[in-house]
């Protein structure tokens, strides 16, 4: 592979471009999905290529090809050029980032078991006793398990005399019940929504996860929430439960910190920011328990990696500290217009995608709390549980979501459960009434599979590390 | 390119390879560009070359899917041994009513030379006459121009043999001013029939109308919904309540309705792949033939589309959507087009006392499937109207609505529909809408 990295990065150089960086990826996937005691899909992929980014005369230009082949390589890299070459037509100020020193290295997730050894007998046969089992439970119509591997292999060279290998190993699963009455459907899954449980880790985390022990427990809340009383609606307090505020955490916090946003480069699609970089270091993103980190640096997170996709090393930031906005997510080329130097966050969507600033683990740090002491603080409250939908502005200010489950907080005490719960609210108003974030005891990092962002689109995977959190007079039971 | 050659020769492959009862193959190749602007530069200018095949392979009432973009012999190879081994590790779908007869077809009338061979230079120059315009009103751009040509094969031991070729060519535009911002755009066939200038002017006009923003309370309004958002309320419907997986386990709102009034009486609702304005084919991922379905006829609901395997299983006739092996969906109309009215879009604004006139909406996703409970935002040109005019530009507004509810709301449709692109490859052809008692829950600051 080095002689066709090389070959690339000739071209590239001959044509005159001052940078440019090939990634050559190699992704092996594995879904399997059972629901109600059949197997519903299995869709092995395997899918290589390379992509070609080039910076000529100061303007971009990004070429990629599934044909692993040293005459394609030659084209694409020439077509790289000739594309960058048309970015200048519309002049602006060309883009510039400080050049960094060789390097050579390579890192590997962790993983105990390779999830693409176990076969896939023993991974069916596993997900249809979890179906089984959820089905056991009268009224479940729909039992849904599912479970899938990732293998991706990473080559990096670029003109800086900078090349990496990276390897990454990724597993995840989860449930879903699903209960009807009366033309009435509610759903349950664990441990989270949208797949479940993500992580960095071999088949050891499909396992750790005891889907079938939980199968039962999930489904009865299914059909305890067909006969439970809607949501109320009014201003009172909440708690959100780990998964659901792994999805606040990245709405609200880790899509505006993106620098690229700030800059209005995402403007058409995603949206911008309202974090401006007038607010760095002054803005009150939140109360002063609230301290937010960017870390790629977590073993088996699914934001973590050892290189990013510009080969900058995974980092750990400040973005907000006892309350105060401080940091964002940088590139080489964003990160130079504000003085400072690239905090590795871009990544791509494997070789036919370019490299944009993605989150890596955002983590809400844990607090002193209990979630006990969180509850006997709320007077009248609910604490929600597993995301059911999302849906924020295009400057992540005003959000809106909803669960899949909530319990009454009534003085003190957590009570009888209730459908349909869903709250809304302005992101900095919602941080600043934060109160109370339950301790490390409570804290774990949540993989969310599925970021959208980009043109073409991307979908990236990303984390979060949260506990749980309490805040104050917020919206609840909207649209009813 | 129309890249029939290479599809023959993976089909002879795999089928001379393959010790299956059954195959069926499907084939991607797509060749795009795409120049991204943003701040009136071009920040981001791509190209993608990518073919994939995906196999699935039966043994009896057994399947197993592989897919690979590995097109060499033993790529393919390698992928077909893979779906096979998933074969016969599988347990046997009783259900499973193996491959439908297929047809043979070619189809390239979407396929288009000019777009096919647009270049770098084409792409950058439109979009430097675009900021040109945006410029003499001291207007931002943003947003992208796209061309690519998609190839997609299908082939089956039971007769399929099909080929299509389709091209597209997508000029998106955000224009943005201070905290006001526009949008226009358009999807044509071929690149050279892009009126940009018209996009342009659009998106200027939109943004120097939405200046001066003022904040509206949130509440039920008569709305005029613009085409993007049409089309996006509409893919969620499609996804949510047309779905013919999601009917047959319980999911749809639309359960047991077939034959009931669900909507109002102006609305009616075909999935056409042969629409004029629709981008579909006359073949799904089986090499079925694909019907034009009645999905709801003046507010009644009709039916649904079938697979073979829902077909089969259901008893009903198979209308030719089988989506592609591995993707667990169930057949989807991806060729929706929500039929025209009689009401210019002049005359909507005319008639409406009190009102909003949404341009699209931003980050939308479904809380309630069942009541196809909707939320989302209103994003680049949100308007109130007052006494049949245009008086003011609104800051964004959140809604909270349900989508059945509010296609029974609705007074007053378009006569003329635009085609707007959506998932998997398929888009709707949608009209204006004006929808009386939208409900609003909440509002932003900009």
């Amino acid at each position: 592979m080095r002689k066709l990295t090389n070959l690339a990065l000739k071209v590239i150089k001959n044509l005159g471009a001052e940078y440019g960086d090939i990634r050559i990826t190699r992704i092996e996937t594995e879904n399997i999905s059972v629901k109600n005691k059949k197997v519903e899909g299995i869709n092995k992929k395997n899918w290589a290529g390379f992509g070609i980014r080039v910076l000529y005369k100061g303007y971009w230009g990004f070429a990629s090809s599934s044909i692993l082949e040293k005459k394609e390589i030659e084209k694409v890299a020439k077509l790289a050029v000739k594309i960058a070459k048309a970015s200048g037509i519309l002049k602006h100020e060309p883009v510039t980032f400080e050049k960094l020193s060789p390097l050579k290295d390579s890192w590997k997730s962790p993983y105990k078991i390779d999830p693409f050894e176990i076969s896939i007998k023993e991974k069916i046969d596993l997900l249809l006793d979890v179906s089984n089992e959820l089905l056991k439970v009268k009224g479940i119509i729909i039992g849904h398990v599912s479970c899938q591997s990732t293998k991706e292999e990473k080559i990096f060279a670029s003109t800086e005399n900078r090349y990496f290998t990276q390897q990454t190993i990724q597993t995840g699963a989860g449930l879903e019940a699903y209960a009807m009455k009366d033309g009435e459907v509610q759903k349950r899954s664990y441990p989270a929504s949208f797949g479940g449980s993500f992580e960095n880790s071999g088949w050891e985390h499909v396992l750790s996860l005891k889907l079938k022990e939980n199968a039962k427990p999930t489904a009865k809340e299914a059909i305890a929430l067909l006969s439970a009383p809607q949501c109320p609606s009014g201003v009172m307090d909440i708690i959100l439960e780990g998964s659901q505020l792994a999805l606040q955490v990245h709405e609200s916090c880790g899509h505006p910190i993106e620098l690229d946003r700030v800059f209005g480069t995402e403007r058409s699609l995603a949206g911008t920011s309202f974090l401006t970089p007038d607010k760095l270091g002054k803005f009150q993103y939140g109360s002063k328990i609230v301290n937010i980190t960017a870390d790629a640096t977590i073993k088996h997170s699914l934001g973590s990696f050892g290189y990013d996709d510009e080969g900058i090393p995974a980092q750990k930031t400040y973005i907000v500290k006892k309350g105060k906005f401080v940091g964002y997510l940088t590139s080489r080329e964003t990160a130079v217009k504000l003085g400072m130097q690239s905090n590795g966050t871009m990544r791509a969507d494997g070789f036919n995608r370019l490299p944009l600033i993605r989150m890596t683990s955002i983590n809400l740090l844990p607090g002193k709390d209990t979630f006990n002491s969180l509850i006997s603080g709320i007077k009248n409250g609910i604490y929600m549980a597993i995301n059911k939908s999302w849906s924020i502005d295009d400057k992540r200010l005003n959000f809106q979501f909803a669960c899949e489950i909530g319990w009454v907080i009534k003085n003190g005490k957590l009570k009888h459960i209730v459908k349909n719960p869903n709250y809304t609210g302005i992101t900095p108003e919602f941080w600043n009434n934060c109160d109370g974030i339950s301790n490390k005891k409570d804290w774990r990092v949540w993989g969310v599979p599925n970021c959208g962002k980009g043109d073409p689109m991307q979908t990236a995977r990303v984390s979060h590390g949260v506990s749980r959190a309490r805040f104050r007079n917020v919206k609840v039971g909207v649209g009813k | 390119m129309i890249d029939r050659k290479r599809f023959d020769r993976i089909k002879d492959i795999i089928f001379n390879s393959s010790k299956a009862n059954d195959i069926q193959i499907n084939y991607f190749k797509n060749t795009s560009f795409l120049t991204r602007l943003a701040n009136s530069y071009i920040h981001q200018n791509v190209h993608e070359n990518n073919g994939n095949i995906v196999i699935n392979v039966i043994f009896g009432k057994k399947t197993g899917v592989a897919s690979t973009n590995d097109l060499t012999r033993k790529g393919l190879i390698k992928a077909l041994r893979n779906a096979e081994k998933i074969a016969k590790l599988s347990p046997e779908d009783p259900d499973y009513p193996g491959l439908p007869e297929g047809i043979q077809a070619e189809y390239y009338k979407q396929f288009n030379q000019t777009t096919d061979k647009t270049t770098p230079k084409q792409r950058a120059e439109m979009l430097k006459e675009i900021v040109k315009l945006c410029s003499e009103k001291n207007v931002n751009a943003s947003g992208f121009i796209s061309t690519k040509t998609d190839n997609f094969g299908v082939a089956t031991t039971n007769g399929a043999d099909c080929f299509a070729s389709a091209s597209s060519s997508s000029l998106f535009i955000i224009t943005d001013k201070g905290l006001g911002t526009g949008f226009a755009e358009e999807i044509q066939n071929d690149f050279s029939k892009i009126n940009f200038k018209k996009v342009a002017k659009i998106a200027i006009e939109k943004c120097i109308l939405s200046q001066n923003s003022i904040s509206i309370d949130p509440g039920e309004y008569t709305v005029i919904l613009e085409e993007a958002a049409v089309g996006e309320m509409l893919t969620y419907l499609t996804y949510f309540a047309f779905g013919t997986k999601g009917y047959h386990e319980g999911r749809s709102p639309l359960v047991g309705k077939v034959g009931k009034r669900v909507f109002g009486k102006n609305i009616t609702i075909t999935d056409n792949w042969n629409h004029k304005k629709a981008s579909g084919i006359p073949f799904d991922s089986e090499g079925v033939k694909r019907s034009k379905v009645s999905i709801v006829k003046d507010g009644i609901f009709k039916g649904l589309v079938y697979d073979n395997y829902y077909s089969k299983k259901f008893k009903m006739k198979n209308t030719g959507h089988a989506l592609p092996p591995g993707m667990v969906y169930g057949p989807l109309p991806l060729n929706i087009a929500l039929s025209k009215g009689k009401t210019s879009p002049e005359e909507m604004i005319r008639t409406t006392k009190k009102g909003i006139l949404i341009t699209r909406f931003h980050y939308t996703n479904i809380s309630d499937p069942m009541k196809t409970l909707y939320t989302g935002m209103t994003r680049n040109g949100t308007f109130l109207i007052k006494n049949g005019k245009i008086a003011k530009s609104i800051k964004n507004m959140r809604f909270t609505q349900s989508i059945i509810d509010a296609l029974n709301n609705v007074t007053q449709i378009s006569n003329l529909q635009v085609f707007s692109g959506g998932f998997m490859g398929g888009g709707t052809v949608v009209p204006k809408l004006k929808i009386k008692q939208f409900n609003f829950t909440g509002k932003t600051d900009f």
